[in-house]
């Protein structure tokens, strides 16, 4: 059962390790909810269920449903969220636009595909990886490499990089790395592109795990955020972990009690960070 | 000059605006006016849509009636306030004398709204506490059939320990309640599934570990799948009973060979007449709108050929309640003192993709 507990643990939380990633990385330099985040990811969903509806072969799905959620997210920063941020736009304000655009989209792909259930690939027939201990679905397994993957590569970008140096200059202080002639414009253009490719992927895994609908953006992101919130938004490990430590907890709710928990308590652990260590679990050291 | 011309224009315009007199037309049918709220936006539209439809197609297709049947649509989104904004324009604004709806929480808001007023209702749905002994009627396959059928099937079976696992949504949780009620044979451990959680490993563990001998299905859709999915992906093995949502879902392969209570699929050739015509692949509530469109026009016809009249709405809710049953294509429905009418339930499988009768 603890075996279980901990594969489940990992399976789900690497799905909303994923999110939590993009959510902190875009917020880093672009601070606010964003909730066409979930958008995103959305659209790499039903852009592969589209392609495969036309027998694309996979491999090309996957990189045209990247592709296109990358798109998305960069339309979005250089047609709404840059220009408004020029004006002077608030958090809040870019948060409102941004529920505006995500009900619009969610509309938009309620139109074309239709309100029900779907899946990529074939339902009934998952192909299961045998670790020895257990057997999981492939897709699961996928999502747990890619978790880990995105987490190493975004660690190695961010601090072995000169444009990952750039960006967590932005996070730092977006007004310095201004002042010293970065282009920030440029720096969250390139971060929305990041996040795009990384929720595209999320979209692509669940569409094969757990299935997808219009409305499934809101859920993805919800959890991914609370996930980035509980580790802490000031680095990458939050969000992975912080992620994890919400699947846990998750896990343990419904094995205690009921499925119905599950949610509460997502909501209990999040409000419980927000009042007593809103920085998260792994709070940013500040030089006194 | 000009105050003359502008009075005799005034004149003019004043007689275009007088009521028009027709010729009187002895031969004109008095007309039924029947107002439909459904769900025509949103979730279960095609359901929905396809239900009203086959409305459309029976009533249309009524020959040698003394009376016309005209329909009037009206959406609720689902919403219960829309609906009852939509109900009372249909009867104080088109006048309609029968309204028949969908969505058991549009019915339910409607029906307590319109308690008492002049029209019957008809809600084609499964939940018997609309009907109110008074103007409002259910026309579906009641719970109590089914929950029998559900009892019937599990007391065939030596099973000691069940898993009964349900959607918390009001119509499932009634039928749940009413087996464990009914049902007091073996240990059943009721497991609830949220709607719009998508993740069951969790509970499919519990499952797995309490070595359950029946896992019975009370899952709307789209969890019903998802869950499917899950419980093949863990391996698990455990015999299963369904219900009727399994004819809902858009992978039917997930469900082979497994039984559900449902009810009976009605006389074939109506119902492939209604599919062709209408070029509708989801057979689901096709019968139920012929079978209450029919019921309609009887009781309408019926009273018309007594009385010489087009019968009152008091005449035709008083009618109704004196019915014991009413023979329609799907079989007898029963009909309780405060207005149910339930047909029966029976057991199928899904068999190559489509629901096959295996047991009446």
């Amino acid at each position: 059962m603890l075996l279980h507990l901990l594969i489940n643990t990992l399976i789900v939380g690497s799905g909303y390790g994923l999110v939590a990633m993009a959510f902190r990385l875009m917020y880093s330099v672009s601070p606010f909810f964003n909730m066409t985040l979930g958008a995103i990811a959305t659209l790499g969903a039903y852009t592969a269920y589209w392609l495969l509806n036309l027998g694309t072969p996979l491999p090309v799905v996957v990189v045209a449903a990247l592709l296109m959620s990358a798109l998305f997210s960069s339309f979005l920063e250089i047609c709404i969220y840059t220009p408004m941020r020029s004006h002077g736009a608030s958090s809040m304000i870019l948060m409102v636009a941004s529920l505006g655009v995500y009900t619009i989209f969610e509309s938009v792909i309620h139109l074309i595909f239709g309100p029900q259930y779907q899946t990529l690939g074939n339902i009934n027939g998952a192909i299961n990886v045998n670790l020895g201990f257990a057997n999981i679905p492939l897709v699961q397994f996928l999502t747990i490499i890619a978790n880990v993957v995105v987490f190493v590569f975004l660690n190695y970008f961010l601090h072995h990089t000169f444009t990952g140096k750039q960006i967590r200059a932005v996070n730092d202080s977006s007004t310095l790395a201004n002042i010293i002639g970065m282009k920030n414009n440029q720096i969250i253009l390139l971060v929305s592109i990041l996040t795009g490719f990384i929720l595209g992927l999320d979209g692509v895994l669940v569409g094969y795990d757990t299935g997808m609908e219009p409305t499934m953006g809101f859920n993805l992101l919800f959890k991914g955020m609370i996930g980035a919130i509980i580790g802490g938004l000031a680095n990458l490990r939050g969000a992975f972990f912080g992620a994890l430590f919400l699947a846990l907890a998750e896990n343990i709710g419904v094995l205690l009690f009921a499925s119905e928990w599950r949610d509460l308590i997502a909501f209990v652990i999040f409000i419980t960070f927000l009042s007593l260590r809103p920085k998260g679990i792994f709070q940013k050291k500040e030089n006194k | 000059m000009k105050k003359g011309l502008l009075g005799l224009l005034l004149v003019l315009a004043l007689t275009a605006c007088g009521e028009k007199t027709e010729a009187p037309n002895e031969n004109k049918k008095p007309v039924v006016k029947i107002g439909v709220v459904f769900q025509l936006t949103g979730e279960a539209t095609e359901l929905n849509n396809n239900i009203l439809h086959a409305l459309q197609y029976t009533f249309n297709k009524k020959n040698n009636s003394s009376l016309e049947y005209k329909l009037i649509t009206e959406d609720s989104a689902g919403n219960p306030i829309k609906g009852i904004s939509a109900a009372k324009k249909l009867k104080y604004v088109d006048d309609v004398d029968v309204l028949i709806l969908s969505m058991v929480n549009v019915s339910k808001a409607v029906a307590k709204e319109m308690k008492g007023q002049d029209v019957s209702l008809f809600a084609i749905v499964p939940d018997t506490s609309i009907a109110n002994g008074e103007n409002a009627f259910t026309f579906y396959a009641v719970n109590d059939n089914f929950i029998k059928k559900t009892v019937s099937k599990l007391n065939e079976g030596d099973y000691k320990n069940i898993a009964m696992v349900v959607s918390n949504y009001v119509n499932a949780e009634k039928y749940a309640e009413g087996i464990e009620k009914n049902y007091t044979s073996s240990n059943i451990t009721k497991y609830s599934i949220q709607s719009g959680v998508r993740d069951f490993r969790g509970v499919i563990e519990k499952i797995k570990n309490q070595n359950h001998d029946l896992i019975l299905m009370i899952v709307r859709m789209p969890e019903s799948d998802i869950l499917m999915k899950q419980f093949k992906e863990a391996n698990v093995t455990t015999p299963m009973l369904g219900v009727e949502y399994f004819v809902f879902s858009n992978h039917k392969e997930l469900y082979e060979n497994i039984p559900f209570i449902d009810s009976a699929i009605g006389d074939r050739a109506i119902l492939d007449d209604i599919m062709q015509q209408l070029n509708i692949n989801n057979e689901f509530g096709l019968i139920y709108a012929h079978d209450l469109a029919n019921l309609i026009i009887t009781t309408y016809e019926s009273l018309y050929t007594k009385n010489k009249t087009k019968p009152t709405n008091s005449e035709v809710i008083s009618h109704l309640h004196n019915m014991n049953e009413y023979l329609g294509a799907m079989g007898k429905y029963t009909v309780t003192k405060n207005g149910n009418f339930g047909s029966g339930a029976v057991i199928k499988k899904i068999i190559n993709g489509q629901p096959v009768v295996v047991e009446e």
